[in-house]
């Protein structure tokens, strides 16, 4: 179910938020065979409930999040609630305060279930967790659910909540809602806090949701969208209505479909299911044109030089290499050997094309692109063979996400069929800077003609009603 | 067991071959780009103050 819903069942008095968040507790009881979870807070999570409907009962509306289950990545500060980061590290770490965003859920009334499991300290892109167990996609558990926000997307898919948070570095939010079959936004920078939230990479870093549907985004949105003063780089631009109706049409749409790198090494399924999108976009008015994009393999690498110097930064005074996973520690060790010449050369290059990527928006409004070039791997997978193009399973899979953080855009990772194999497909909108509502307006307009149903949200669903 | 030696020199492989990328890209910075900054302002509105000035 989606949050609108779920909203309609208590509205109506044919569900209470306590038989909701009973529902999901033990539908994650029985059937979460996917390691979704690192903490459950059922009885906090129980006595929100009561104290939701007691309000709702009074006449007291919080808004669409009201009654609702939610989960958070478990590097979202949540005072009293261990906080692990999905590492050992931090294994008993309980924060004393609640991250900003988690403070906004909790006021507009979302009921938190609990801490959701993700690859280690977010970085990667698999969610195979040593330490809490690997993160498996609920469509088929021989493949992972992706990264780092893998239980994030797999709640969604497997029907525990209609909404999880999760954090966007390189692609941890937009990989797992394309793996999934989720919608998955990743704001602009600034748009929404990081305060509270465990840094991987102090300017790449974004915090945003995942739901059942992009509306579900939306309405996330406008609760999380806001600036923060304990939040460096938060945004003063002014946060606009993401309740908005998405248009019935695309008409005046300027959709640009990059001439480069997007259709490089790219699997025939992903490209033909893409392309079957971008027809639907033209139906319904938009017009498509190709458009030719700055370096993105030149993007990517400095991205890349920027978190290895960041996070080795902030991960610099452990020196146990035991205490993590071997992945994570050798993505550490990498940023020992970048230079302090390399970063700054890095964000001088940000400068630079975030200024090529202005004249990029001149002339299209946003561009479509494949979410991910593949289908989520095998867990036994760590290498990905497209058409005899083998690439490492964790580079594939932030291979089309991990640009997009270092500009800073908004994008928007939306289902758009699925493969023979089962498994969802995902493509991504991507927009200029501060145009996140309106992003999340057309990715609904969007999603009604291209999404589907297999692919959207529940595998199993939840009770009925 | 893994090899220190082999592992700290495969990183190190790694790193060096991103570097030939963004040497590459580095070539078209001239001396006026500077870093962008990551903190009180977010990267593009860098760009949207100065046309704003």
């Amino acid at each position: 179910m989606t949050v609108r819903e779920m909203g309609r069942l208590l509205r109506s008095g044919k569900a209470s938020s306590v038989e909701l968040v009973d529902d999901a507790l033990a539908a994650i009881k029985e059937r979460d065979r996917f390691n979704t979870f690192i903490t459950l807070t059922p009885e906090a999570a129980k006595q929100a409930a009561i104290d939701c409907d007691r309000e709702l009962a009074a006449g007291m509306d919080r808004g669409p999040f009201h009654g609702i289950p939610i989960a958070y990545k478990d590097l979202f500060y949540t005072r009293g609630v261990k906080t692990t980061g999905g590492s050992l590290i931090l294994r008993d770490f309980v924060p004393e305060y609640d991250a900003t965003v988690v403070d906004k859920f909790r006021v507009g009334g979302a009921v938190s279930l609990g801490k959701l499991n993700l690859h280690e300290l977010a970085y990667g892109a698999t969610s195979k967790n040593p330490h809490y167990g690997f993160v498996l996609n609920p469509h088929n558990p021989e493949h992972i659910a992706g990264g780092s926000s893998g239980g994030s997307g797999a709640a969604i898919a497997a029907g525990f909540v209609p909404v999880t948070l999760g954090s966007d570095t390189g692609g941890s939010i937009r990989t797992p809602a394309s793996y999934c079959g989720v919608a998955g936004f990743k704001p602009t920078y600034g748009r929404v806090s990081r305060y509270g939230v465990m840094p991987l990479s102090f300017s790449l870093d974004h915090v945003g949701p995942l739901g059942a549907t992009v509306e579900d985004c939306a309405l996330a949105m406008a609760e999380l969208a806001g600036p923060d003063a304990r939040d460096a780089a938060s945004s003063r631009v002014p946060v606009p209505d993401f309740y908005q109706r998405p248009p019935a049409r695309l008409d005046k749409i300027r959709f640009g479909i990059p001439k480069n790198f997007y259709s490089d090494h790219v699997d025939g399924e992903v490209s033909r299911s893409v392309l079957d999108a971008v027809r639907q976009i033209e139906r319904l008015g938009g017009t498509v044109s190709e458009v030719q994009l700055p370096d993105m393999v030149q993007i990517n690498a400095a991205a890349r030089f920027i978190l290895w110097g960041e996070a080795s930064s902030v991960y610099a005074a452990y020196t146990d290499s035991s205490q993590f996973g071997s992945d994570v520690w050798q993505l550490i060790q990498q940023g020992t050997f970048a230079s302090a010449i390399d970063y700054v050369t890095a964000q001088r290059l940000r400068t630079l094309f975030r200024r090529q990527f202005d004249e990029v928006w001149r002339e299209v409004d946003a561009l479509i692109t494949p979410a991910t070039p593949v289908t989520a791997p095998r867990v036994d997978q760590d290498e990905v063979d497209i058409d005899g193009y083998r690439e490492n399973a964790r580079i594939a899979s932030t291979r089309f996400t991990r640009a997009v953080n270092f500009l800073g855009e908004p994008a928007l990772s939306l289902p758009c069929g699925r493969a023979s194999n089962g498994l969802p497909i995902g493509m991504q909108i991507i927009a200029p800077p501060f145009t996140d509502a309106w992003l999340l307006r057309v990715g609904q307009t969007v999603e009604r003609v291209v999404t589907t149903p297999y692919s959207r949200g529940s595998v199993t669903g939840n009770k009925g009603y | 067991m893994p090899d220190p030696d082999f592992e700290r020199e495969t990183n190190r492989v790694l790193v060096e071959a991103a570097r030939v990328e963004l040497t590459e890209a580095a070539r078209n910075l001239t001396s006026d780009i500077e870093p962008a900054s990551i903190f009180s302002v977010a990267p593009h509105q860098l760009l949207e103050d100065e046309e704003q000035e």
